[in-house]
């Protein structure tokens, strides 16, 4: 009896448990192990044939692949412009929409339009706008008084504008929309009291909402710090990497070792290293919050 | 009054119209998802250009024995099958090369032909991705000779010997496929692996028109101090870039490839004319010498004469330039000439001159170098569930008089590949006047690209570090090493022995020139 008991549960949970196991700890398995291996298509063996080779993956990684490392600085260039430009801007606009007034709703819904557009979309509109004859050269002629005409997506330098140009405009809305709801949680009494006591609005910003906004705000930057290090489809769309490899970000670099050059197991090596990196960077930037998560 | 009354009254109630909208908006919507019996006779577009380009070649395919031979073996497998499907896999833009005798194939044999499209840039991923999967999901697959070595070694082709020695496609003697280059695009290891269906190789096209112009004869034989004719060297050719070059009108010298995945075709077609092996015989990279630094710094002096000062353009923003009259020279494929020959695309047709690529000269001899890297020749998977159905097709669509109809497609991406295409009126009549013999001169003198295990890496170590020497971000002579560096830590993943003795086979494919002047 007590058997039957305990076999039903079971019996219950297994299909679950058998589907994770598919779907989620296989695969990872499948990676840890190549990551360990020296595995190519070209290699005419299966994956699980794969020749053991311990740490070389990770030692050439880190100690002989320059372009890897380069494509982490610019992984992590992108993300500081990136989040900084996207909690001020965002700040800013949620700012300006507390309160009510006239066509409000509809002005947010033209706001957060951009972060329901496809990233691929995004690429192409930018591409386009960004060409050398394109119109953003175009406006700044106008502006300057003589013809500009800067090929940004060939600039060894300029060629990163367009692609952090267009994740900002994509992603500054969703960064809006969390500090507008936010900016609601805010206690009023809190500022209504300071008001009293002759605090200008900018010493309520300061003093009160930001201290309270502190918690969300480190939140918005792992959520978009853990997007950014996943940026693909804007790079691969206008530069695909370069000039050269000037704009190579993580994912772009991953894409071209394991899927142009079929170096898969050099890219299982590599997805740890990121996966550790961003594991370490989120915990550092929740760590103000561990006490009051833990206690709520 | 209740709704049934409404209506028999002769009005209608809000939810009953909303109801009524709602189903004839249905029913439009699935128009397109009902059976074509129940929508009408009516044809699609994709098939009434079939049933065209099948009119074109008519009963052509007859005359063909290779082609026949196909139908027959096939005919044969089809017999007592039924609901049999090819899944051909094609890069985009070239499924239109296999419209002329698709329904053809398709009505003698029984055998419905489905076809796959990918970009071009991403053919090789999928074919590599195929490998790994072993679905079985394509029947015919477009090989790359870029990626032969690999593919081979990934077996996801099947040798195709024995079927083609009981088919015979006519590989060799005048319907042949044009040499020497057949050897590496279709064989590796001694076997057959796939049958050409595209020989990408490099040509050069002039403004005919301008380069007749007694105006532009005078003015150049004046500041150059030579007449101005077809350009033979590569300063000749620099110097009608340059005096072509017209800004103020938005008229380019020439067009250059400079987009990344680009970069490395032109400086390598220039790089093997100055009679410079790429590697060592131990595969040791060979480019950063002097001959390496001086076509880098040669190939960005030209930059600013051409595509009007901008680096990102593609291969097809070039094809549209040239064809729409914007600039006065372009190297490329055959493909470019069809392009610009066709009234459908080109507003220079009749203005263009195909001439053999340009050359260095090298202790009084001209090492002339044609780029060959590209092309396609259609294989059978491996895993395909069809194999010898898959391969008759194939020696159908590569049958002689076919494939010419193929070719012939003007705004199809593949190109002539048999020695019986060259004197084809219909193949004729698609490419700028004189190409044919132009493009035979051009065989003669190509170049391998990177046919070697892993060459898809080579290829893009040098082309990313071409493309930042071309933007300014790193110093020519610097880029070159980096590469060198690269190839080196390349070869050693590869197999240096292995790529070694792969690199001795390739050697033997470079023209007679260029082995006089290399030793």
């Amino acid at each position: 009896m007590w058997k039957k008991l305990t076999s039903l549960p079971i019996l219950m949970v297994a299909p679950v448990q058998l589907l994770i196991w598919f779907m989620v700890i296989f695969p990872t398995v499948v990676l840890v192990w190549l990551a360990f291996c020296y595995w190519t298509p070209q290699t005419g063996k299966s994956w699980w044939h794969a020749e053991w080779t311990w740490f070389s993956n990770f030692y050439q990684l880190l100690f002989d692949d320059p372009r890897f490392l380069w494509s982490i600085i610019r992984t992590i260039i992108i993300f500081f412009i990136c989040i900084s430009v996207e909690l001020v801007a965002g700040m800013i606009m949620a700012l300006l929409f507390q309160g009510s007034f006239f066509g409000k709703k509809a002005l947010v819904s033209i706001l957060i339009a951009p972060m329901m557009i496809i990233p691929l979309v995004i690429g192409q509109s930018f591409y386009m706008l960004f060409l050398a004859k394109g119109p953003v050269n175009q406006v700044i002629s106008w502006l300057t008084f003589h013809k500009f005409q800067l090929d940004w997506l060939s600039h060894p330098i300029w060629a990163m504008a367009p692609i952090i140009l267009g994740e900002i405009w994509n992603w500054t809305p969703l960064v809006f929309l969390i500090f507008m709801s936010g900016l609601t949680t805010v206690p009023q009494n809190q500022i209504r009291a300071a008001q009293g006591l002759g605090a200008s609005p900018v010493q309520i910003f300061f003093r009160i909402s930001l201290p309270i906004l502190k918690p969300l705000i480190l939140l918005v930057v792992v959520i978009r710090g853990m997007e950014i290090f996943k940026i693909f489809d804007l790079v691969y769309v206008l530069t695909r990497g370069g000039p050269g490899n000037a704009t190579e970000t993580i994912t772009m670099y991953m894409y071209n070792q394991g899927i142009e050059f079929m170096r898969v197991s050099y890219v299982a090596a590599s997805s740890f290293i990121i996966l550790a990196l961003v594991v370490i960077g989120a915990v550092r930037v929740l760590k103000p919050l561990q006490y009051q998560l833990l206690e709520d | 009054m209740d709704d049934r009354k409404k209506e028999q009254a002769g009005t209608m109630k809000r939810r009953t119209f909303v109801k009524g909208a709602a189903l004839a908006g249905a029913v439009a919507a699935a128009g397109p998802l009902l059976p074509r019996w129940a929508r009408g006779a009516e044809k699609t577009q994709k098939e009434l250009e079939m049933e065209k380009a099948a009119m074109e070649i008519g009963e052509a395919y007859k005359q063909d024995p290779v082609a026949m031979r196909a139908l027959e073996a096939a005919k044969a497998i089809t017999k007592d099958k039924k609901d049999l499907v090819l899944t051909i896999f094609m890069p985009a833009g070239t499924v239109i090369n296999f419209m002329p005798f698709t329904k053809i194939w398709e009505e003698e044999t029984g055998c419905k032909l489905k076809f796959f499209e990918v970009v071009n840039v991403e053919v090789d991923q999928k074919l590599m991705q195929e490998a790994v999967t072993k679905s079985g999901k394509f029947d015919v697959l477009p090989t790359p000779p870029l990626s032969l070595v690999d593919l081979v070694d990934a077996k996801l082709l099947m040798d195709i010997g024995p079927l083609a020695e009981k088919l015979n496609p006519e590989l060799d003697g005048p319907n042949g496929i044009i040499k020497p280059m057949d050897r590496l695009t279709m064989y590796y290891q001694g076997k057959l692996w796939g049958i050409n269906t595209d020989m990408d190789i490099f040509s050069l096209y002039l403004r005919d028109d301008m380069l007749l112009d007694p105006q532009n004869k005078e003015a150049f034989e004046k500041k150059y101090g030579y007449p101005l004719d077809t350009p033979q060297t590569y300063k000749q050719i620099f110097d009608q870039i340059k005096f072509f070059d017209k800004p103020d009108q938005d008229f380019a010298g020439g067009f250059v490839y400079r987009k990344r995945k680009l970069c490395w075709m032109g400086w390598l077609q220039q790089f093997a004319s100055t009679g410079t092996w790429m590697f060592d015989q131990d595969m040791k990279p060979n480019i950063t010498g002097d001959a390496g630094l001086q076509v880098l710094e040669d190939q960005m002096a030209i930059q600013p004469f051409c595509n009007y000062k901008t680096q990102s353009y593609n291969w097809n923003d070039i094809y549209k330039n040239f064809a729409a009259g914007k600039g006065y020279t372009a190297f490329g494929w055959p493909s470019l000439g069809k392009y610009a020959n066709a009234p459908t695309t080109s507003q220079v047709v009749g203005k263009v001159r195909s001439a053999v690529v340009c050359g260095t000269e090298v202790n009084g001899t001209l090492v002339r170098a044609a780029q060959a890297s590209l092309g396609r020749c259609l294989s059978v998977s491996n895993y395909s569930k069809n194999p010898e159905l898959a391969y008759c097709y194939i020696q159908f669509a590569t049958a002689p008089i076919v494939s010419a109809y193929a070719v012939s497609k003007p705004t199809g991406l593949f190109d002539c590949y048999r020695q019986s295409h060259i004197t084809n009126p219909v193949v004729e009549a698609a490419y700028p006047k004189g190409f044919p013999p132009v493009l035979l001169e051009n065989m003669k003198v190509a170049v391998p690209g990177f046919f070697l295990r892993g060459g898809k890496e080579y290829e893009d170590a040098l082309d990313a570090q071409l493309n930042a020497a071309y933007a300014g971000a790193i110093k020519p002579k610097e880029a070159l090493e980096k590469v060198a560096e690269e190839w080196e830590k390349i070869t050693d993943r590869q197999g240096r022995e292995g790529q070694i003795a792969r690199w001795k086979e390739l050697r033997d494919f470079y023209p007679d020139n260029f082995k006089k002047v290399a030793g």
